[in-house]
């Protein structure tokens, strides 16, 4: 009896340690009922603030889907926020448009839909110039004044849109969560696209919830002059299989280039301290993947520093330089950078330095 | 992780409350002053008569043990190994917040890597252990164990491996291992299959005892595996471990025969993607951590636990320092041998396995 014990004892002990979840596969939470109308905004979030539907728009094309129960016509009003400029919005079945009118990022929209009607608004807003451009920095948690900085440097290069790839809070809290949402709003005058890192799923909060109510998906895509950009949620150092599926399946379509934005990368270019994903079988098997399915480049935060290297044929890009704790003796301090995708869709990365160095 | 946490923040916590810390500093000095006055030392002398299993040791092991580390045995007269664990706790624990923040003020600079994270690691698992010592040697562990070193073994096992990592398809896992031993050479060998024949790996590994004496054994391990998966891709490690087994009646005889083993281990990983470029596609350099610990009862069960930081487990390990579980049960009656394992990550991994020892 007292073996068994000592035995229970020496077993349990280690056996207290729970498996941890993956990183869960967000579904949309733009949806909502308003005045017995359900409304449904694709990778976005949708809020009722009175009168006004508000949406914060994760992606350039977002599809919004309308179904009236109520017995009597209602009347809607949007607001979208986190908007490209020269959207081309398509009803269906087809109609006209409502109005508009706002800033260069928030659009406002009227709508009547009668009883029982089902309609479909799709927004798509990516502009036809073929060269563009866009802003990539991982990392900011919360410091405000480096993002400040970022952003108005990102304002002189006119970017057509900037992407955070994670970290974007130093603590998931509502009052982080609000400040982050309200500096996409007011210090970038572009779109900014945001992914879920670590310190935003988890660090001192409630991080999945409130990155839903404040950004959407944490796992999406969007097209824009022929190149895909896919977003997925790595933050905890590796991806579900279901995203994993996702990602198969977005990167089996055939496009010009494939950029892919994740927080944690497949690998740390330093294998010692191995930063990246926490199974190197893992980040093998997404990397082969990506491979088969000719992925271009990865772009990546959470390690503060900047990277660019080859795994393989596909290129790895940290850039964790946003505003957290810099990394030292690396030479590297706070930066972001300018992806240039020409009129061939052949793209060069620009380093941008933040001139608080 | 929960628990190796738990007394190292709570013995932080209890710090920063004033009147607490003061206990604290006045703990540590009662200590010094014996020590510096000569009247103690730091190495055991204890005869065999413990006076373990005690109720009352295992209690103070826990409270204030919990705190301060070796209360169990000090205050139930076994005063040197008691202070002896509470040094090896207290210099951990020191070792583990000066580590941890010279790493964390260089936000993780790669070149303190290959030695910080280790330095990290065994900080605070070794804290962990100087408490998890003192409550198995007040619960009177010693009378039942036995020396045992499982590298002398030479077994033929087979296995299955039932593994859920919410990540791949790779779910159910057939092995065959076999281990030989001469003099201070060991030879393993281990093959793994997956059920869908998605996956295999072959895994060699040697070992030479280069040092040994009383209380200590020191191994050196080259270890080499190949992973591959019909995925089209696949994986080449090569290891060298240092493998420091110490038996723990080094501090006290109530530890007598229970061994930490501490494993450190530098070498190469390559990458192999799409079977295009079987030869450099990419490549890092690696480390292997591991700490814990590993008993034998009276030559019938074997129960071993570690814990380790490594990233080339299958088991997504878990949190931002990648470490997993693995906790091991052996029984051997007479030449037949039924072993369980269960380790944990992000995932787990619950394996059994019987064979022969010969």
């Amino acid at each position: 009896m007292k073996k068994l014990i000592y035995l229970s004892i020496l077993f349990l002990t280690n056996c207290l340690a729970s498996p941890e979840s993956p990183s869960p596969y967000m579904d949309s939470t733009g949806e909502i009922e308003f005045q017995q109308v359900f409304i449904k905004v694709s990778y976005g979030t949708l809020k009722a603030d009175n009168n006004l539907l508000v949406s914060n728009i994760q992606t350039p094309n977002v599809q919004i889907y309308l179904h009236s129960l109520n017995a009597n016509p209602v009347d809607l009003n949007f607001l979208f926020n986190n908007m490209r400029a020269n959207y081309i919005p398509v009803l269906q079945p087809a109609r006209g448009i409502i109005s508009q009118s706002g800033n260069p990022k928030s659009y406002y929209y009227f709508i009547q839909i009668n009883p029982g009607e089902e309609l479909t608004i799709n927004l798509i807003s990516f502009n036809a110039t073929s060269a563009y451009n866009f802003g990539v920095v991982g990392d900011i948690q919360s410091n405000n004044t480096i993002g400040e900085l970022i952003a108005a440097s990102a304002s002189i290069h006119n970017l057509d849109f900037f992407i955070i790839t994670g970290d974007y809070v130093s603590q998931a809290t509502e009052t982080e969560y609000q400040w982050a949402y309200l500096f996409s709003e007011n210090n970038f005058s572009m779109p900014v696209y945001t992914i879920m890192g670590n310190h935003d799923a988890s660090i001192g909060g409630n991080g999945y919830y409130l990155f839903g109510q404040y950004f959407g998906r944490t796992n999406f895509e969007f097209s824009h002059n022929e190149d895909l950009f896919l977003f997925l949620d790595s933050s905890q150092q590796n991806i579900s299989e279901s995203v994993y599926g996702f990602a198969q399946l977005s990167l089996s379509e055939n496009r010009r280039n494939k950029f892919i934005f994740m927080h944690i990368p497949p690998f740390d270019q330093d294998g010692v301290r191995a930063n990246g994903f926490s199974s190197d079988f893992q980040a093998a098997r997404f990397i082969n993947m990506v491979k088969n399915n000719n992925g271009d480049i990865i772009f990546s935060g959470h390690i503060h520093t900047y990277q660019d290297f080859f795994v393989s044929n596909i290129r790895t890009i940290v850039i964790g330089t946003g505003g957290g704790l810099p990394m030292r003796f690396d030479g590297v301090g706070f930066q972001y950078l300018i992806t240039h995708v020409d009129s061939a869709g052949n793209a060069s990365i620009e380093i941008i330095p933040i001139a608080a160095n | 992780m929960t628990y190796l946490y738990v007394p190292l923040i709570m013995q932080i916590y209890f710090m920063t409350k004033k009147s607490l810390f003061l206990i604290l500093i006045l703990y540590n000095l009662f200590f010094v002053s014996n020590y510096l006055s000569g009247q103690e030392n730091l190495t055991s002398n204890v005869s065999d008569s413990t006076p373990y299993p005690s109720i009352t040791g295992m209690g103070f092991s826990i409270l204030p043990g919990l705190f301060f580390h070796g209360s169990g045995h000090y205050l139930t007269g076994e005063k040197k190994t008691g202070k002896n664990l509470f040094w090896i706790g207290n210099i951990s624990l020191l070792s583990l917040l000066g580590s941890s923040v010279i790493y964390g003020a260089s936000g993780a600079a790669s070149m303190f890597s290959p030695v910080m994270i280790p330095l990290i690691f065994f900080s605070a698992s070794t804290y962990f252990i100087s408490w998890v010592a003192d409550f198995l040697g007040t619960a009177g562990i010693s009378h039942i164990l036995e020396e045992d070193n499982p590298y002398t073994y030479k077994t033929l096992k087979l296995s299955y491996a039932q593994k859920n990592d919410h990540q791949t398809p790779y779910k159910n896992f057939y092995g065959i291992s076999g281990q030989w031993s001469q003099g201070n050479h060991f030879l393993t060998l281990n093959f793994e299959q997956e059920y869908l024949n998605k996956y295999q790996k072959y895994n060699l590994i040697y070992g030479y005892q280069i040092w040994n004496n009383k209380y200590t054994d020191l191994y050196l391990i080259p270890d080499f595996s190949y992973e591959r998966s019909y995925e089209k891709f696949s994986i080449s490690r090569g290891l060298g471990k240092f493998n420091f087994i110490v038996n723990l009646q080094w501090i006290g005889e109530s530890l007598k025969n229970l061994y930490i083993e501490n494993i450190i281990g530098y070498g190469k990983y390559w990458y192999h993607f799409n079977k295009v470029n079987y030869f450099n596609d990419f490549n890092q350099t690696s480390i292997f951590i591991s700490q814990g610990l590993r008993v034998s009862i009276k030559n019938f069960i074997n129960v071993g636990t570690s814990i380790a930081r490594t990233n080339s487990d299958i088991i997504s390990s878990s949190g931002f320092f990648i470490l997993y579980y693995r906790a091991y049960t052996e029984l051997i009656y007479k030449k037949i041998l039924i072993s369980l394992e269960y380790k944990a990550g992000k995932g787990s991994l619950f394996s059994i396995s019987t064979g022969i020892k010969i």
